[in-house]
């Protein structure tokens, strides 16, 4: 990139933050110049959310200092930061789930009545008039938490561009986009980088840092490992600096399954109304399945019906040849059935617990004797995952709010693997995790697969779906339009299924 | 110093520093306040709401709360005065009554909280009218006694100790193992945190709060026939400051009402320092009104430093 022209707007000196037990950031310089889309990467817990926080003033450094255009600044709170032009979405997003769209976009800044009262007339228009310069399709009246998370993630970033940033700060903003939703939000991206906003973007997806960022810092262990131009890396140099050692092969072997077909788990005329049509599914000992789509096809649903959060009109289950009956998600523990579910937070972690009591909440009873919980086969069952998923932490007592997201994602898989289930129903599994434990994952759940659980996993990620699977089921409109075995696996056929094409 | 303690012990360590500095001050400037006498009096002060306070833990962590727990410990010593009266040998039979329908006051409010899916608060709120209700159509006015073996022993003293004081001290002990040792109390915890969460774990949720509520109200029981051992009759109105006191003993003790964190180790210091500030006031002569405005500052400061804390 040409920076000779352009003007440094953000310049970080020598930043350290400290949390009790960890040095999440180790004296970290950071430059960022207009028009600049800077991509920040680094393994889970490298500190890359700290970094952004103490620029958007949520968290103050314990030593450093922060130049905006030349001028030496102190950055006290997330409004102040507003103020000197600094816009962030964070990971966790921290919309109102009971309030509006429109209310959240311009939260802190809603139009008036000459009464003092808020205009919502006003309100709804200046947010609609918002959303559609990014060319978003949402209802400003509907409630946040009638939004799937992808809708959510769009709000937030609306909410981010509406005060016309200077620096414009992205958390992980792809994590739970469509393909389509992030070529929209890259454009996005283009279109402030012409207007001279600098934009720094946290992604583990390394094909999107290559496809939109024009330079890249890595972080690791709270340190700048380096930060080099895009175009004097590539994406193996760059998992490199990131993880500190080389990988042969991000996807293990498939297997091809030999033995006579045998079904672990089957669905049968699987229905619900306006939501899921007659869904069939037969899940064989030793495959691993994804269910491809665009988003909201009912993949959501799906998953949900099965684990018994849904209620469905009609359909049945066989767990190992035997019919089972599922109501609530108890009944689906006790088969035998593990469900990961893509909202994080109200689905898979208590944030106040101790990363212990997350791992072996669903195991507990099945350890324990007279009512009491076996503290030190606990402990030690915990351990052993945390150290086979390279959970950072200071220890397992620590509260699962103190983790940075990628590992609050590996707590729930540990919390599933631990559980030791016959079926694995995971949903977005890799969301926010990094390349070397993604790996790790990939290589964990194959040889579950070999050992005969049922995978199923439902995956908006393309390179993980033809990774990993050995057939795709691909649904549109609640239904299941397509069923690719592992030989005919190909981008062009998910994505022509996906869009409602239907294949011989 | 406190910075060795992990953030959760220090709460609990907090508190009690607080307690010991409550003690230690009005000990130096009051030759009164540290008798033998006095001390055993705030420990009989202490124990009834030190014992309910305990299972209103349990519901606190729930992000609930008991309102109902005031008018059992009042019917409990309404049914002993009236039962027991004239009777000695049904003292025993009297007792587990007692307990029993405590109990089944506390499955009750756990049902219609769970099943029902009333909010804690209304569901206790008509629980506590209910019950008092009951105590009043029984014993319209303070009245009856209790034999004077039953009072005797429960005020009385074992090797220096006062009963009330054992009994809380048991009470304690039983409620901190069931919290930290047990599955049901993982579950409390689990519960009170995320209750999507936790259904999603396997969790019968309802099954956790109806045990919790049950057992909040066989210990609001313990504690009414704890406190008819100290008035030795049947009072339909004398538990009504005990639900609050209770919830006041459980918010100061470390336990926010957003639940999921805290215990009982905090709570019964809790207790302590209520029963202790009261106990002062009345040697000072301090009316009755004050004494409450000075429970609502307690309460008050505790909050806000609690969440200056959190920050
Ligand atoms: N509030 C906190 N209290 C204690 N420790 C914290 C806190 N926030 C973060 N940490 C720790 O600081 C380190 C850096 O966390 P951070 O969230 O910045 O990582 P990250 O690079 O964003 O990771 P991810 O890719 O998983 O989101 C981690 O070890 C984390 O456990
Ligand atoms: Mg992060």
């Amino acid at each position: 990139m040409d920076r000779m022209n352009k003007e440094v707007i953000l310049e970080v000196k020598g930043i350290t933050k400290l949390f009790p037990g960890v040095r999440a950031l180790n004296k970290v310089n950071f430059n960022l110049y207009e028009s600049e889309i800077r991509a920040l990467v680094g393994e889970n817990g490298a500190g890359k959310t700290t970094f952004v926080k103490i620029l958007s003033g949520a968290y103050q450094p314990d030593e450093g200092e922060i130049y905006l255009r030349g001028k030496k600044v102190v950055i006290p709170d997330p409004y102040q930061a507003q103020q000197m032009g600094i816009s962030i979405v964070y990971q966790e997003l921290n919309l109102i789930p009971y309030m509006s769209v429109a209310r959240n976009i311009l939260l802190g800044r809603e139009p008036r009545t000459s009464f003092g009262f808020v205009n919502t007339s006003e309100l709804i228009k200046r947010a609609k008039e918002l959303m559609e310069i990014l060319e978003i399709d949402i209802d400003p009246e509907s409630f946040i938490y009638e939004l799937p998370v992808a809708q959510q993630q769009m709000v937030a970033i609306v909410r981010a561009l509406s005060v016309n940033p200077d620096i414009l700060i992205l958390d992980e903003p792809t994590a739970s986009l469509s393909e389509h939703e992030v070529e929209h939000l890259f454009k996005v991206m283009m279109n402030l980088k012409k207007r001279g906003v600098g934009i720094i973007f946290i992604s583990h997806r390394l094909e999107e840092v290559f496809q939109v960022a024009d330079s890249v810092t890595v972080l690791k262990d709270g340190e700048v490992v380096a930060t080099k131009s895009i175009k004097e890396i590539n994406q193996d140099k760059l998992i490199k600096m990131m993880v500190g050692r080389e990988f042969v092969n991000i996807f293990p072997q498939k297997t091809p399954i030999t033995t006579k077909k045998e079904a672990v788990f089957s669905i049968r005329g699987l229905t619900k109304k306006g939501v899921l049509k007659n869904i069939n599914i037969d899940l064989f000992r030793g495959e691993i399945v994804t269910i491809a789509g665009l988003q909201g096809q009912g993949q959501r649903e799906l998953v949900r019906a099965i684990f018994g959060i849904l209620p469905v009109d009609k359909g049945e289950i066989y767990l190992e040849g035997k019919k089972i009956k599922i109501t609530n998600p108890r009944d689906a523990i006790k088969a035998g059935i593990g469900f990961l579910s893509d909202d994080r937070k109200t689905e898979g972690l208590i944030l106040c617990r101790s990363i212990r009591e997350n791992i072996s909440l669903p195991t507990l009873k099945r350890r324990g004797v007279w009512g009491f919980v076996k503290r030190k086969e606990e402990k030690e069952a915990v351990i052993s995952q945390v150290k086979a998923l390279d959970i950072r932490t200071t220890s397992i007592e620590q509260e699962a709010q103190f983790l940075s997201g990628g590992n609050q994602q590996k707590v729930i898989i540990a919390k599933w693997l631990l559980s030791n289930p016959k079926v694995i129903i995971f949903d977005e599994p890799t969301i926010g995790i990094d390349v070397g434990t993604k790996i790790e994952i990939y290589h964990r759940l194959r040889k579950l697969a070999q050992e005969g659980t049922g995978i199923l996993i439902v995956s908006s990620d393309m390179i993980e779906i033809i990774g990993m699977s050995d057939r795709v089921l691909v649904m549109f409109e609640g239904e299941i339009v397509a069923e690719i075995p592992a030989e005919k696996i190909s981008e062009e056929k998910i994505m022509a299924a996906a869009a409602g094409e239907k294949t011989p | 110093m406190l910075k060795l303690f992990k953030r959760k012990d220090r709460t609990v360590i907090t508190i009690y520093l607080v307690l010991v500095i409550l003690f230690i001050i009005p000990s130096i400037i009051s030759p009164v306040f540290r008798t033998y006498r006095n001390i055993s009096n705030i420990l009989h002060q202490a124990a009834s709401l030190g014992i309910v306070s305990v299972g209103q833990t349990f519901i606190v962590l729930l992000t609930g709360l008991d309102l109902s727990v005031g008018s059992v410990m009042s019917l409990t010593t309404v049914i002993c005065a009236t039962l027991m009266k004239n009777n000695p040998s049904m003292i025993f039979l009297t007792i587990l009554l007692s307990l029993a329908v405590g109990a089944g006051i506390g499955f009750l409010n756990g049902f219609l909280v769970s099943k029902v899916k009333l909010s804690p608060l209304i569901a206790t709120l008509g629980m506590m009218a209910l019950v008092q209700g009951i105590a009043l159509r029984v014993r319209p006015y303070p009245g009856g006694y209790v034999p004077r073996s039953f009072g005797d022993t429960i005020t009385g003293n074992l090797f220096f100790i006062p009963v009330p004081a054992i009994i809380l001290l048991l009470v304690v002990v039983a409620g901190i193992i069931t919290l930290r040792k047990t599955i049901l109390g993982n579950y409390i915890y689990a519960t009170g945190g995320g209750e999507e969460n936790a259904r999603l774990a396997g969790i019968n949720i309802n099954l956790v709060k109806i045990s919790a509520y049950t057992i909040c109200g066989l210990i609001a029981a313990v504690a009414g026939l704890v406190l008819t051992g100290r008035i030795r009759s049947g009072d339909p109105l004398v538990g009504t400051s005990f639900p609050l006191d209770s919830i006041t003993a459980v918010i100061v003790g470390g336990t926010p009402f957003t639940g999921g964190q805290g215990g009982i180790e905090g709570t019964i210091a809790g207790a302590l320092i209520i029963a202790m500030l009261s106990n002062m006031l009345n040697l000072l002569n301090v009316s009755s009104f004050y004494q409450y405005i000075v429970k609502g500052l307690i309460l008050i400061t505790a909050v806000v430093i609690y969440s200056l804390r959190r920050k």
